[in-house]
């Protein structure tokens, strides 16, 4: 069930309206939980199973952990989870990548090896809320959290459906407590929920959709020709569409919950507004750059054991980082990039350049940032190419080297849809550096409520018409 | 986190103010768009497509008469006369616009489930040449690998549910979208592309494609194109046309036809009407008694030409090959007549 359908539009209406009927809390947690099944198994009903296995081993093995202080079962209860939960994680999502390079490789050594494709369909959302799951043990093996006694608040905490099949990945400490007391949302939280839902969709369905795909995916498929311009423009469209793609699924999902009277932490806090790349994973994909600091980086060491394992655990999380986003090579290639931004910045930071006071001032911050951004910009063409064959054409023509005789038959970048992705990326590069230190809510709260109103009104009502046109799955569920 | 920010003055009241709001701009868009002289208009698409398909095996036991075939079966046959005309039958509509459809047939044909009627919309130029194939196959494809089996609900529902809102307002149409509205330069226009709720006509359909066509002026398409497309038309090159197309009959059609009535389902093929030019050009590159005629005697496929019928010759397509929209109903009613002893043979009879 997609945000921007018209289904998604009953079911929620008709789950806010029941849930809120409900009087007894333990009722309404369990209709909750019933309706987040209803939600997934939507997709595809046989998956559910694999969110019982996740809810079920991770539940018991955090109990058996808690039970005991033998050193080696608790260790033991954590390569259980461990194995089970990465375990479906790899069979489902690289299974088939697996298969495919050992093929190539086998090949390549010369031994005949060609086995029947797998038939694999990827359940929605299991790199999501097995990355939510194994937070939970990891933090009671670590003896940061102790288990959540109802076994209801727990896997409604796996289950709630706003951000269960595209995150944020919420951290249990964030989440359990508020099962605990009984709540229901405020009109506050209710008219911020709701504003935040049309925001959302507006920059999924209007922007991302209508604006930046039809621009992106012709530069990209090579229906448009590829030119410096055309390269430049194509990736800004894409830098601009990933980003309101999937700020607008989790501020969708910030925003359902909040209806429902829980709060969901941000996922997005401006991030083409950042100064460095370590700045910009302190924006992007919040819950799951911290999750990868804190599960992987620090476990392997983080910053304390000298300069060359950490730049190596640098890499090394940003390249497992690129790697959670797909099976492809691609996306390792991307994290590869970005570890590689991360390692450069680390280097210069201890240079004597970083001393420069004009990188101080507000010029001097800006030109990082926008540093930042064209670099952003050349790792997103790894992101989103179908093959390296493509990327490296694409990186070529992006410093001005174009094959002439490629791209025969495909149409020129029209002025209109130039001007149209300069404008939108100028307005979303304005929007974060405006908002940089500030926040949406902070904006909103500046305003009177009038005005409030006929902006969400505006945006509903472009959303409306925008719904009508081709479907479009947000980018983030195929992870 | 967002909710201990969140703007706390007065929240019921921007709430009503923007429900309000969102009212009063959909309202007065859609009042907008029907002074525009827009109609409500569903998008077709695979999906859509496909739950019909689902449909051709009937319920509980029930007969079904399959429409399938080109634009020509879709502008030209009403499913609700013949709905009324078949009360025990149901009559599903598979044909697709700008495509000759033979991969609907050839699927249809070879599904051992499927006993059913089709009537197959065509003409010697579609059989022979075909038009958009893979516009057909991609639909069949796409209704055997996600249509038929596709666990996923909320997409079925959402199909359904886009459609009956679709089915009700001017604002929810392709025609009044952002997208089409962006790439119009925000001008309120249709296109005599062809798109509708399969089933309902009434409800929204009723494609006036007829008018559509004629103020867009797209009819003009069709006539310079075929004219310089035009193959050799001597003795020789229409002989060996007819050799090949005789060959295809019975390897290909008398096939699918033979794989069909073993199990008890009718094949009949109908030369929808088309007029003027067109008429004349399509008789000119496959002359009837060449193609046409020998068609059931080759493959044992029952065949109706409208020109063989008074009472189905006397239209004139306004834009050569449909239907009037205020022809439909009565053109549909009287193939209803042709079809009957077909969907209800007697032992003396077809």
């Amino acid at each position: 069930m997609l945000f921007n359908s018209f289904v998604f539009l009953v079911f929620f209406t008709l789950v806010l309206f029941v849930s809120r009927a409900i009087a007894s809390w333990s009722g309404r947690k369990l209709f909750l939980l019933l309706v987040s099944y209803v939600f997934y198994a939507a997709w595809n009903p046989p998956f559910v199973v694999l969110l019982w296995i996740s809810t079920l081993v991770d539940w018991f093995v955090a109990r058996a952990m808690d039970r005991t202080d033998h050193a080696g079962r608790r260790r033991g209860l954590l390569i259980l989870t461990l194995v089970v939960n990465l375990g479906l994680l790899s069979f489902f999502k690289y299974g088939t990548f697996v298969l495919d390079n050992v093929t190539v490789l086998l090949n390549a050594l010369g031994i005949a090896f060609s086995p029947r494709q797998p038939d694999i369909f990827l359940p929605v959302g299991i790199s999501f809320y097995t990355f939510q799951t194994l937070s939970y043990t990891i933090d009671v093996y670590r003896r940061r959290s102790r288990p959540w006694a109802p076994f209801l608040d727990y896997a409604l905490y796996v289950t709630f459906f706003p951000q269960l099949v595209a995150g944020p990945i919420v951290r249990a400490s964030e989440f359990l407590p508020q099962c605990a007391e009984p709540r229901r949302a405020s009109w506050v939280q209710i008219n911020w929920g709701l504003t935040l839902m049309v925001i959302g969709l507006f920059a999924k369905v209007v922007i991302a959709d209508v604006f930046m795909a039809p621009v992106a995916d012709g530069v990209y498929s090579g229906a448009i020709a590829l030119t410096p311009v055309s390269a430049w423009i194509g990736t800004l469209a894409f830098a601009v569409q990933i980003y309101c793609d999937f700020f607008g699924y989790s501020t969708c999902a910030v925003g359902a919950a909040l209806c429902l009277g829980f709060a969901l932490p941000d996922n997005f806090r401006y991030p083409y507004a950042a100064v460095g790349f370590s700045d910009f994973w302190r924006r992007w994909h919040i819950s799951l750059s911290t999750w990868l600091r804190d599960y992987l980086y620090i476990a392997l060491g983080g910053s304390r054991r000298g300069s060359v394992r950490t730049v190596v655990n640098l890499m090394a999380t940003m390249l497992l980082g690129g790697l959670w986003h797909g099976a492809s090579w691609m996306f390792v290639i991307w994290g590869g990039l970005h570890g590689s931004y991360l390692i450069a910045e680390r280097a210069l930071r201890a240079s004597s350049l970083a001393a420069w006071a004009g990188w101080r001032t507000e010029g001097g911050r800006f030109v990082l940032s926008l540093m930042t951004f064209v670099l952003v910009c050349v790792a997103w063409v790894y992101f989103r190419a179908e093959s390296l064959t493509d990327a490296w054409a694409m990186s070529c023509a992006m410093v001005g080297v174009v094959d002439a005789a490629a791209g025969a038959g495909a149409v020129a970048l029209s002025l209109d849809a130039l001007l149209m992705v300069l404008a939108l990326t100028l307005a979303t590069l304005a929007l974060h550096q405006r908002l940089r230190e500030s926040s949406l809510e902070a904006a909103f709260g500046r305003m009177p409520w009038p005005w409030r109103s006929v902006i969400i009104a505006a945006l509903a009502f472009l959303i409306l018409i925008s719904m009508t046109g081709e479907d479009r799955a947000f980018i983030y569920f195929q992870f | 986190m967002s909710a201990h920010r969140a703007p706390r003055d007065a929240p019921r009241r921007t709430l009503a103010l923007s429900l309000f709001l969102f009212l009063l701009l959909a309202g007065g868009a859609e009042l907008i768009g029907r002074a525009q002289d827009l109609r409500p208009y569903v998008a077709d698409s695979l999906d859509w497509w496909g739950r019909y398909r689902d449909q051709v095996y009937g319920r509980r036991g029930q007969r079904t008469l399959v429409l399938a075939g080109t634009s020509r079966a879709q502008c030209g046959l009403n499913p609700e006369v013949l709905d009324r005309a078949f009360p025990d039958v149901h009559v599903v509509q598979l044909a697709i616009p700008g495509s000759s459809s033979q991969a609907v047939l050839r699927d249809l044909c070879a599904d051992e489930a499927f006993s059913g009627v089709i009537l197959y919309d065509t003409t010697p130029f579609f059989m022979i040449e075909g038009e958009d194939e893979a516009k057909a196959r991609a639909h069949v494809d796409h209704y055997w690998g996600h249509g038929r089996s596709n666990p996923n609900r909320s997409q079925q529902a959402e199909t359904f549910l886009r459609a009956a809102l679709q089915s009700r307002f001017v604002l929810l149409s392709p025609y009044t979208s952002l997208q089409w509205l962006y790439k119009m330069r925000f001008q309120f226009s249709e296109t005599a592309y062809i798109r509708y709720h399969r089933q309902t006509f009434r409800r929204a359909m009723r494609v006036d494609y007829v008018r559509m066509a004629e103020e867009n002026e797209d009819w003009r398409r069709f006539v310079p194109e075929t004219a310089e497309e035009e193959p050799r038309n001597d003795e020789r090159a229409l002989r060996s046309r007819a050799d090949a197309f005789y060959e295809d009959l019975e390897t290909k059609w008398g096939a699918w036809n033979r794989r069909l009535t073993e199990r008890g389902g009718r094949l009949i093929l109908v030369y929808m009407p088309s007029s003027d030019d067109k008429l004349r050009e399509e008789e000119r590159r496959y002359p009837r008694a060449r193609f046409w005629d020998p068609i059931t005697e080759r493959t044992g496929i029952p065949t109706i030409h409208f020109k063989d019928y008074p009472d189905l010759s006397g239209f004139t397509c306004l834009d050569q090959i449909h239907l009037d929209a205020a022809d439909i109903d009565a053109f549909t009613e009287r193939l209803a007549s042709r079809l009957r002893p077909y969907l209800y043979p007697t032992r003396s009879g077809i």
